[in-house]
């Protein structure tokens, strides 16, 4: 059976309100599930390496969305130099952007540029062939 | 398993940095560094973690060499 291919994206683009920049991180991103042997749901989000379980759907949809943003809140609000890490993080995980040597150069240097990082093909993990598939949709804003 | 043991036994390992813990949208999140430098992000609002996340977590801390003795069913 081919393997499903995920395909999903983060972008990043500054954004300039009166007096204030602010930059927004919106992503597109798929959250796996499966049951396990004890009846969990045992769910992965594949783009950011993110593992979680759940009793039950709602509570993966929801963990869902909390474990993405808090992953995004870790490096653009709790690290130095978030913009920098967060695009060395995503770098990492193999996303990669339309001219992406000079987007991420950009970056890195605390210049935010608009960005759209795709993770070219995300095979399904073996485990999780024929698991239920949950997109998970948001965006943050942050002023820097 | 337990959700509290796992807690524990990975903050008693050295070299597994507890970073923060976060309440975000009901959810109990912990932050850890792992012996690699990976951030390794931890849901720890339920009673119980699955088998196969604990083993995840355990990976991704570079704690693998746990997997067989806590979860082995001999």
């Amino acid at each position: 059976m081919a393997t499903k291919r995920i395909m999903d994206y983060v972008s990043i683009e500054p954004i300039r309100q009166k007096n204030e920049s602010l930059i927004k991180i919106s992503w597109k991103l798929t959250t796996l599930k499966r049951k396990d042997k004890s009846g969990l749901l045992v769910c992965l989000v594949p783009a950011l390496d993110l593992h979680f379980s759940a009793k039950d759907n709602d509570s993966a949809n929801l963990k869902s969305h909390a474990l993405t943003k808090s992953f995004f809140d870790h490096y653009m609000l709790h690290s130095k130099n978030g913009l920098k890490q967060i695009t060395l993080e995503l770098h990492k995980l193999g996303y990669k952007a339309n001219d992406n040597v000079s987007t991420i150069h950009s970056l890195i240097n605390n210049r935010p540029v608009k960005a759209k990082f795709k993770i070219p093909e995300l095979p399904r993990p073996l485990e999780f062939e024929g698991a239920d598939e949950y997109q998970n949709e948001s965006k943050m804003s942050i002023a820097v | 398993m337990d959700k509290t043991l796992f807690i524990d036994i990975i903050e008693s390992i050295k070299g597994i940095t507890f970073i923060r813990r976060e309440f975000s949208d009901g959810i109990h999140i912990h932050f850890y560094e792992g012996l690699t430098g990976k951030l390794v992000i931890i849901d720890a609002s339920d009673e119980e973690i699955s088998e196969d996340i604990c083993k995840a977590h355990l990976i991704k801390l570079g704690l693998e060499y746990l997997i067989p003795t806590l979860f082995n069913k001999n």
